[in-house]
């Protein structure tokens, strides 16, 4: 039998099943690959290769090669001084956002009673709800001269200099980007587990070697997972810069991008050549990140035996993390919301702060004579869409990079990933030529300009984000769970969904709602790509500020964060439920519930985190 | 029962059915919109403030659908020069015959086009029309003027010319947009190059970098600035500031004495425009008294509509100035041949 079917003449059904079963491993891998490069690679292709191919969109496309825009972007020295600015802004603003996202999320954890957890959580999803032009905005209200901090404390004419130069933009970038470090620590420092604190305790090791030998490895890889978008963020960051430092200009690479696409005719050869240059560094970046993690080894917080930590419980004082976290979460509210909700009420823009100059009338006429009711049902609709595949993606794909990872698809990974840091606009315009490209004509697959072009946009800017947070979480998984299930003969898709699902269901939900909140105010490819005559609400809120209907613009803004308010008010039930099933579901249980994945790996020897 | 759903896979399964239904039900919706152009259809692809309201009464007038991409004039060329190879666009409509003059350089425009409307069209705005008649100017504005703040500068300590800016009660205390970035900034910093000379013009703008301008990146960030009293004054779009004082804000304009440089709203239609019938007549309509006057409320354009009209016989809205004030054109291809030179000077010396 064994060697008729080595010869592959007849093989017979063991190894039939053997064959099918290895085929079906490949289908996912390959599937995965395929919608990468739908929605990924291949715009970011269509954008990066005309660095040495600037007429492959011509009208009359042609293949002639140019080194001239790539020789370009490298020996121009103002990109090199733009690189390092970008990367020193950049680092300065992950590190910031990793101390306060750290801050929070053991705030939140420390809180005593359901409320406060509720109050800080909320707040810290109200930064991450706001459109960067909220906060840019309330920014700048409270710091200017004359502003609302002036008005209320009597400074003098100049008191804020400071804050309008680069400490001021870092500031606010890491206020801006630590809720995706918060996102990434609060289950992380949940599924560390006491029983390891309090190993050290009996060990007699301080609190200073506690958190440097037990702390900082097991939550490495979660600071990472926000520390790398923050950084990828700030790298990219173009609004920011814009408002908070108009007159000391700090000469940014995203800059250097908007220039190029502000030349006439547009310079798409050099914004391609400056964007394979943020895909370099990011890239690079990340790769740092990773091989510093493979180098000190894994340390993976869940396995069989881990038990899971839960909140404070006990009454007493408030914790100086909640109490800082508090401070935060003040500011969080006031600033976006209050900016925004302010300016939504008022009459007019320079009406003064008196209750005569209030009117709710803006919302009417918003919605109503404006128009925004229908690009508010559509980017519902959109995010809706994006956000569910958005998770399910990133589950899929984080699982093939964490447990199931070949070279191919680290560089693929490293690629998407990367992603963040180019500017919206540049990778907008890469689907344009991608998906409206002339060869696509004969095959009716030109899909520029309809729904599902948009929506794959939005998928591919969520994916990122979504892919590095959930890879942060699935590294805590230890693989000998996945792997005791496979030699007990459970298949990829049995270990997927009875395993690994379960344990990083609350990351999918938080990147549900990153996605979802995406999507309801991302501007960039919504105003590329939205199909003639549909306008989504982004559009229809930038609308207005580009006609100066400021007001309008801000009550259109506040609807957005409601209704994004509202499904995450259903939804953090629906995970803090979810959660709760997930903790009674770890503990040991008796005889009969063979079917759950944590009793299979009962008898295997757990993985214990190698201190 | 939730998290058993979640467990078994089943969570998965209905998830994407929700997500399929809702992607029928959008392509469902973008479907019949499209075949709902019973006499033809129009994309206009605009970034004035009263495109919406032209799209819905040339559609009642004519029956055609006008399919409307709003969006700013930056993003239009950038949207424009991506689908180069495979245009989806009828008509293009925005202020800055520079930038239109660029489309037209690349060869992307019909070329002749002759509306029977043009006759109607003011000597001046007739000047602007280009000698292939690839574009027509429809519209007039002023590419800037000064703004100050009435609140923290006196009536009679107002500027008068544009370098009346440098005195030093200015310092610290202007402000003004990036041409890199906004739209209506290129004409105005080509327009002072070429009434000062290149070098003085040059020099006016270092001299009052030297003195503390703040350049920001839109209209949107300068007004602001401007209405708050955190500058003075400001160079800006003569409709941005008109729009901000009929709205409130603490604003007076001066038109400088040297000149200003006449901005036209300009209109084009694609070379390979699958609807170009319709595109004239949609051009027919703007060059009307009937468009015009839709275009001149400020109800449906907001600021926009603080224009002059471009054609004969009808009147501007009583809320813009029409008299004292001298226009200066500027050479749009000229503009255009430099406009990457000046934008990178720009950048070099005076945004950073």
């Amino acid at each position: 039998m064994r060697t008729r079917s080595s010869n592959g003449s007849m093989p017979t059904s063991p190894s039939k099943e053997r064959l099918y079963e290895r085929a079906r491993d490949w289908v996912s891998p390959a599937a995965i690959f395929v919608v990468l490069v739908v929605l990924t690679i291949y715009p970011l292709g269509s954008l990066l290769l005309q660095t040495i191919f600037p007429h492959l969109f011509d009208p009359l496309p042609s293949l002639g090669l140019s080194a001239g825009p790539l020789v370009q972007t490298f020996i121009d020295s103002s990109n090199l001084v733009a690189v390092l600015n970008s990367a020193s802004v950049g680092l300065s603003a992950s590190v910031l956002a990793v101390i306060l996202g750290t801050l929070t999320a053991y705030g939140v954890r420390r809180a005593h009673g359901r409320w406060l957890r509720v109050v800080l959580s909320t707040s810290v999803w109200l930064i991450f709800f706001s459109p960067s032009y909220v906060l840019a905005e309330g920014w700048i209200l409270l710091m200017q001269d004359n502003g609302i901090l002036a008005q209320l404390f009597h400074l003098p004419n100049g008191w804020s200099g400071w804050f309008f130069t680069r400490p001021g933009l870092v500031l606010v970038m890491g206020l801006r980007y630590f809720p995706f470090v918060h996102l990434a620590m609060v289950p992380a420092i949940g599924n560390v587990g006491e029983d390891l604190f309090d190993a050290g305790r009996l060990l007699g090791a301080s609190r200073g070697r506690i958190f440097q030998k037990i702390a900082l490895p097991l939550l490495a890889p979660a600071w990472l997972a926000g520390a790398s978008i923050a950084f990828a963020e700030g790298f990219g960051d173009f609004g920011f810069a814009a408002a908070i430092t108009p007159q000391t200009h700090i000469p940014l690479l995203s800059y250097q991008i908007y220039a190029a696409l502000s030349q006439a005719p547009v310079n798409y050869s050099a914004a391609a050549g400056l964007s394979l240059l943020v895909v370099l560094v990011t890239a690079g970046a990340l790769w740092l990140q990773l091989w510093w993690l493979r180098r000190r080894g894994a340390y993976e917080t869940l396995s069989g035996r881990s038990r899971i930590g839960g909140y404070a419980t006990s009454r007493g004082r408030p914790s100086p993390a909640t109490l800082a976290s508090l401070v935060l979460a003040a500011i969080a509210l006031l600033l976006p919301l209050g900016a925004t909700l302010w300016v939504s009420l008022f009459k007019s823009l320079s009406g003064g702060l008196g209750l005569s100059n209030l009117t709710l009338a803006n919302y009417g006429e918003a919605l109503v004579a404006g128009g925004g009711v229908q690009p508010l049902f559509r980017s519902l609709e959109y995010a809706l869409v994006a956000a569910v595949l958005t998770a399910l993606l990133a589950v899929l794909v984080g699982y093939q990079l964490v447990f199931r990872g070949s070279a191919v698809n680290r560089v693929l990974n490293l690629i998407v990933i990367s992603t963040i840091a180019i500017p919206g606009v540049v990778m907008a315009a890469g689907f344009v030529f991608a998906w409206n490209a002339v060869w696509l004509i004969p095959l009716h697959l030109v899909l520029y300009g309809t729904p599902i072009c948009l929506a794959m946009a939005y998928i591919s800017g969520a994916l990122p984000y979504a892919v590095r947070l959930q890879m942060g979480a699935m590294s805590q998984i230890s693989p000998n769970l996945p792997i005791a299930a496979r030699v007990l003969g459970a298949g990829q898709r049995t270990v997927l969904s009875k395993i690994i699902l379960p344990l990083v269901s609350a990351t999918a939900v938080s990147i549900f709602f990153l996605s979802f909140t995406n999507v309801v105010f991302e501007l960039p490819a919504s105003s590329l790509l939205y199909p003639a005559g549909s306008p989504p609400l982004p559009v229809a809120i930038q609308a207005k500020f580009n006609a100066f209907e400021w007001t309008q613009g801000a009550a259109l803004t506040v609807m957005g964060m409601l209704v994004i308010l509202g499904v995450y008010g259903a939804g953090s039930y629906l995970a803090y439920w979810i959660e709760k099933r997930r903790h009674a579901a770890l503990m040991p249980l008796p005889a009969g519930g063979s079917s759950e994945p944590e009793a299979v790996v009962e008898d295997r020897k757990p993985s214990v985190a190698r201190l | 029962m939730g998290a058993e759903l979640f467990r078994s896979g089943r969570f998965v399964w209905v998830l994407s059915f929700v997500v399929i239904v809702l992607i029928l039900g959008g392509c469902g919706a973008s479907a019949k919109q499209g075949s709902s152009s019973g006499s033809g259809q129009l994309v206009l692809y605009s970034a004035q403030g009263y495109d919406s309201a032209m799209a819905k009464a040339f559609q009642a007038k004519t029956g055609i659908k006008v399919k409307l991409v709003d969006d700013s004039t930056g993003n239009l060329v950038a949207k424009i020069e991506a689908e180069r190879s495979n245009p989806h666009w009828d008509v293009a409509w925005f202020d800055g015959d520079s930038t239109m003059q660029g489309l037209d350089n690349q060869g992307m425009l019909l070329k002749n086009v002759t509306p029977g409307n043009a006759k109607n069209l003011t000597p001046q705005i007739k000047s602007m029309v280009p000698a292939d008649k690839s574009y027509y100017a429809v519209s007039k504005t002023a590419a800037a003027v000064i703004g100050y703040n009435t609140k923290s500068v006196l009536a009679s300590q107002a500027p008068k010319d544009w370098t009346d800016l440098l005195k030093p009660r200015f310092k610290n205390a202007t402000a003004m947009n990036d041409p890199s970035i906004s739209g209506p900034t290129y004409p105005f910093v080509a327009g002072i190059l070429q009434t000062m000379g290149t070098t003085q013009g040059k020099k006016f703008f270092s001299t009052l970098k030297a003195d503390g301008m703040n350049v920001f990146p839109t209209n949107d960030n300068t007004i602001k600035a401007l209405s708050s009293g955190q500058v003075k004054a400001a160079m800006l779009q003569d409709t941005a500031l008109l729009d901000a004082k009929h709205s409130g804000s603490p604003v007076k304009l001066v038109y400088p004495s040297s000149g200003v440089f006449a901005l036209p709203g300009c209109i084009s239609i694609d070379k390979n425009a699958p609807n170009k019938a319709a595109a004239k007549k949609f051009i027919d309509f703007v060059l009307s008294p009937e468009g015009q006057k839709v275009m001149l409320n400020p109800k449906n354009g907001g600021g926009d509509s603080y224009f002059i009209p471009g054609i004969k016989g009808v009147k501007p809205d009583p809320g813009r100035p029409v008299t004292g004030i001298k226009w200066v054109t500027v050479n749009a291809k000229k503009a255009a041949a430099n406009e990457n030179q000046i934008k990178q000077w720009f950048h070099a010396n005076i945004t950073q």
